[in-house]
């Protein structure tokens, strides 16, 4: 990025403008996450004002409404966040590694490969803890398949897609054969966690997206400058010093543990990972850890707010988010696909 | 010829074994005696309601739609000489399953009426996945077109799944159809239907000579006396309506249409007219094994058909997409 700016700097003010605009972006991102995430903080059952769910965040307030915010709102606030900034950063991890602009998690069977192997834990009745490591081993497997048709049969573009959708198929079969076979016990949990929803998230699902994610997003960011230089081909690459071949596996793998991640504590939500980062690039602009940031943060916006709408769309009845996000981002993929085919 | 009558005679020999299990085998464990009694017409038992109640039916159901998306398969590989094209992967079967969805559970059309919406559905979804393929700068390849219907299907899923996310009540009667199930079914229900499926399967060999005319390239084919166009238009149509009957038959079910036709040209070879007669006997023997497979693999409930069959036919659909000889 420095080299861009450098080379930029004789044109006068351009880059200078473009790295201000991006600070700008991440920053009022990040500020509307907050927002919308306070004003999740009022929707319920029983609606609070601003005010009391404000002061029952910090503890104050009558005892129903703080176990109401802290015990129930909060983490399900905090699971989308994290679940969709997750998406966020493994589809642009994706995309750019795949170089195709389809090529996130939830098309190409990456996060059906999770929820079988979520599914399969929870059917072994694994700890809850446990279950974003489960899911992101089958992200995992998924990933593995799809790296081994990419590179040992040449394929490319259209036929990776394919191959990919091919995958979902068969991972997303697979696991509705695991839940039929599941004890009865076991059949709600697997039912509510496929559906995509936020409902009845706490603080365990907290913690486990939030170790995941800590371990993997500083990685992602250092992983992501050396991701800009791979985009120009592998040749290039090679010349700029980049060790082609181990970054590609280190991409993989943090792509992988922020689907997983994902997945494990929501279920699989359609549409966010494909979508945050196309919306990233045209905000923020091809670069680097900026889009990777902002593609993070409307992942996280994008999550919450498909909650709020499935929420309030048709109250009393609630909509899993991942019902929404499926429902307006499915018309968005058919849209990338007609552009992709006219570029 | 020789080859191609012995295929003829296993898949005769295979299908009659799966139709003998659909009957003999279910969730629950009637004595084969019994079976025999029942289908004999003995009126009392609770083998008679099983069996004849609920085993034939699901056993004629998926006789009628396994064939349908049999012949659909060949019928739209050999129109767009496209070894992944099926009903499923252009996007007709989610089509139908959208409009039965919106049109009969939503709308309060007549149940009999879900095989023309179906068409209708059908038709149009795959129109919409051809107008997105043909948009592309290199034109209509092969990978492209599947792509398109596969992502067309992915968008009525999603609003199926939609709708119904907003009205439970239906959503508790449609789900387990829109797996694809043959479980449930009325035999009654597959009685209209058989003037439009033999219709279909008529015309599909009809056409079978122009197919293989077609196989040669267009060029050839104009030069042979053919019309490479009309041939097409008719052979999807007729592909349309056989996968319409499939759905309103036994729900979405995908991978049959693209695996069978494979497997019959890998037995008798290419020529369209032993491979159409092949498939209309190996579409019904996978569709109804997956049907009896569900039904004993987690006793005591059931899995659908539709989710054996993908667990069978997606592998095949990542082979075959990283494998087509085509300019991507």
């Amino acid at each position: 990025m420095t080299a861009v700016t450098e080379a930029g700097g004789l044109a006068a003010r351009g880059p200078t403008f473009a790295r201000r605009r991006r600070v700008l972006v991440v920053v009022g991102l990040a500020i509307a996450v907050l927002l919308a995430g306070l004003y999740a903080l009022t929707l319920g059952s029983s609606d609070l004002s601003w005010i009391d769910a404000a002061a029952a965040l910090i503890g104050a307030g009558e005892s129903g409404a703080v176990f109401v915010v802290r015990g129930l709102r909060l983490p399900r606030i905090l699971v989308a966040v994290a679940a969709g900034a997750g998406l966020g950063a493994s589809g642009t991890l994706l995309q750019g590694l795949l170089r195709n602009p389809l090529g996130s998690p939830d098309v190409m069977g990456v996060t059906a490969g999770a929820s079988l192997a979520a599914v399969l834990a929870i059917g072994a009745e694994v700890r809850p803890l446990l279950l974003p490591a489960a899911a992101a081993g089958g992200a995992g497997l998924a990933t593995l398949v799809l790296h081994f048709v990419s590179t040992r049969a040449g394929a490319s573009g259209a036929r990776l897609i394919l191959a990919g959708i091919g995958i979902h198929a068969a991972a997303s079969a697979a696991t509705v054969l695991t839940v039929a076979r599941l004890p009865f016990g076991r059949l709600g949990a697997a039912e509510v966690w496929l559906a995509g929803s936020l409902h009845a998230r706490n603080w365990t699902h907290v913690t486990g997206v939030g170790l995941a994610l800590a371990l993997a997003v500083p990685a992602a960011l250092t992983l992501v400058r050396r991701l800009g230089l791979l985009e120009l081909g592998d040749e290039l690459a090679v010349g700029a010093g980049v060790p082609v071949r181990a970054t590609r596996i280190e991409l993989l793998v943090a792509a992988t543990i922020l689907a997983g991640a994902a997945v494990a504590v929501t279920g699989p939500i359609g549409f966010v990972a494909l979508g945050a980062p196309h919306i990233a690039r045209r905000i923020a602009g091809q670069a680097g850890v900026a889009t990777l940031l902002t593609a993070a943060l409307v992942g996280a916006l994008l999550v919450l707010a498909a909650d709020v709408v499935g929420q309030r769309l048709f109250h009393p009845t609630p909509i899993a988010a991942g019902v929404v996000t499926a429902v307006l981002g499915a018309p968005y993929l058919l849209w990338l696909l007609h552009r992709w085919g006219r570029r | 010829m020789i080859r191609r009558l012995g295929a003829l005679g296993l898949a005769i020999a295979v299908l009659t074994v799966v139709v003998v299990v659909s009957i003999a085998v279910g969730s629950v464990t009637v004595p084969f005696a019994q079976v025999l009694e029942a289908l004999g017409g003995a009126r009392t038992s609770e083998a008679h309601f099983i069996v004849s109640g609920m085993r034939v039916p699901r056993t004629v159901s998926g006789l009628v739609a396994g064939s349908c998306l049999g012949v659909a398969g060949v019928l739209l590989q050999g129109a767009t000489r496209n070894p992944i094209a099926s009903p499923a992967l252009l996007g007709i079967t989610a089509g139908g399953g959208f409009a039965v969805v919106v049109g009969v559970a939503f709308l309060g059309l007549p149940a009999g009426a879900a095989v023309w919406v179906a068409f209708v559905g059908g038709a149009a979804a795959a129109a919409l996945a051809l107008g997105l393929a043909s948009t592309g700068r290199e034109g209509l390849s092969p990978v492209r077109l599947v792509l398109s219907g596969a992502i067309v299907s992915s968008l009525l899923g999603a609003w199926t799944a939609g709708l119904l996310a907003i009205d439970q009540r239906t959503a508790d009667d449609v789900r387990h159809w829109l797996a694809g199930s043959l479980a449930g079914r009325d035999v009654a229900a597959v009685g209209p239907l058989l003037p439009v499926v033999v219709a279909g399967l008529l015309g599909a060999w009809l056409l079978a000579g122009q197919l293989d005319a077609l196989a040669l390239g267009d060029e050839t084919a104009v030069g042979l006396g053919q019309h490479p166009a009309r041939t097409r238009l008719v052979a999807a149509g007729i592909a349309v309506l056989l996968s319409a009957v499939a759905v309103a038959l036994a729900g979405p079910i995908a991978f049959v249409g693209l695996a069978v036709p494979h497997l019959a040209r890998a037995l008798v070879g290419a020529a369209h007219r032993p491979v159409l007669l092949l498939s209309m006997l190996l579409g019904p023997a996978m569709l109804l094994g997956a049907d009896v497979v569900g039904r004993v693999v987690a006793r005591p409930s059931e899995v659908q058909a539709g989710v054996l069959t993908a667990l069978l036919g997606a592998p095949l659909l990542v082979r075959l997409a990283v494998r087509v000889k085509s300019p991507a």
